[in-house]
């Protein structure tokens, strides 16, 4: 299935979901007007994209400077469908970017290991963002 | 905390005259501006918006934030916690004002009154927001805020996660339920929030207001 991009603005991440290269990034802000829309197409894409993986090794990079509440609730669920693939078979891993000053950052990536128990995830602590 | 929402309140408001229209309303120009800034640098504002909020506008108000407080030299953790609480503050006030008629019928590009100030001095700030919503609104509002207040720390922490798991029906779905942990998680003190009529709204609205420290 086709990639997919979208630029990062002031208040939307930028996208970079190369299915063909199983490396899939998320970078920038993160407050859009509908966090609904913004991530549900994504995370139907993602979904269609996880469904037909087979013992398949994929990179998700994440590294957000800050999300309001909704995009939180969503995030958080987008995460569930990659420990779901992790639990179908395939090795999957988060790896985490924050800034090493921010505690929420931190603390959402450690309730994501807590939470999502056959994702692998790696916490990078970022220093001077 | 209530004489200081009272303040905010006069100057959200037109009627009656409060010291910032009282300033700018009567003719003399040269001590206006005198009275004006002198009033905002005497009360801390730091920021200060009553209007129709948008995301462009939430956007620009972010990045005007963001540098005041960079020339104030905040410390950053404050900073973060500061315009998180804004864009959740100004994002509730686009999602949930009373001017459309429900949640489901909003779309994008939606405009919508808020007021939004933050004040603060030497590390401690204060960021007060207030908007109309419908009468019907109040009670569970004022019901869901009540109970986070009471939290403490722990029990904020606990609520946050059970949340953030929890299966949420679309009617929630702006929201999540979590905006308003998220901000008495940041805030340096319980949470307050007042209902009030207003006569210019009307009996249809109240006027919502929220006090955070930070």
């Amino acid at each position: 299935m086709s990639n997919f991009y979208l630029p990062g603005t002031k208040h939307t991440p930028e996208v970079d979901f190369r299915y063909s290269e199983h490396r899939l990034s998320l970078k920038g802000e993160c407050f859009p007007e509908n966090a609904v829309k913004f991530f549900g197409d994504l995370m139907d894409r993602t979904q269609t994209y996880l469904s037909g993986l087979k013992g398949q090794m994929v990179e998700v990079n994440v590294q957000l400077t800050y999300f309001n509440s909704a995009s939180t609730k969503l995030l958080f669920k987008m995460i569930a469908d990659f420990d779901a693939a992790s639990q179908a078979g395939n090795l999957v891993t988060l790896n985490w970017y924050y800034d090493e000053e921010d505690d929420t950052l931190e603390e959402f990536g450690r309730d994501i290991e807590d939470e999502y128990t056959s994702l692998k995830v790696e916490m990078h602590a970022l220093s001077a963002l | 905390m209530n004489i200081a929402l009272k303040e905010f309140a006069q100057i959200a408001q037109a009627i009656p005259a409060p010291p910032i229209a009282r300033f700018v309303m009567s003719g003399d120009g040269e001590s206006n501006v005198q009275d004006f800034r002198s009033f905002a640098l005497r009360e801390n504002v730091i920021f200060f918006f009553s209007g129709y909020l948008s995301q462009a506008v939430i956007n620009t108000c972010a990045e005007t934030i963001r540098a005041r407080l960079d020339r104030l030299e905040a410390p950053s953790k404050i900073k973060r916690k500061l315009l998180a609480a804004f864009i959740e503050i100004a994002q509730n006030v686009v999602h949930y004002s009373s001017e459309s008629s429900t949640p489901a019928d909003q779309d994008d590009g939606e405009f919508r009154f808020g007021t939004i100030c933050i004040t603060g001095t030497d590390g401690k700030f204060v960021i007060m927001g207030s908007n109309p919503i419908l009468f019907s609104s109040e009670p569970h509002l004022r019901g869901r805020l009540e109970s986070i207040r009471a939290m403490n720390e722990e029990e904020l922490r606990r609520a946050y996660r059970e949340r953030l798991s929890a299966e949420e029906s679309e009617e929630h779905s702006k929201g999540g339920g979590l905006g308003f942990l998220m901000l008495a998680r940041d805030a340096s003190a319980p949470i307050e929030f007042q209902f009030a009529q207003d006569p210019e709204w009307g009996d249809m609205f109240r006027m919502f207001y929220l006090r955070i420290a930070i």
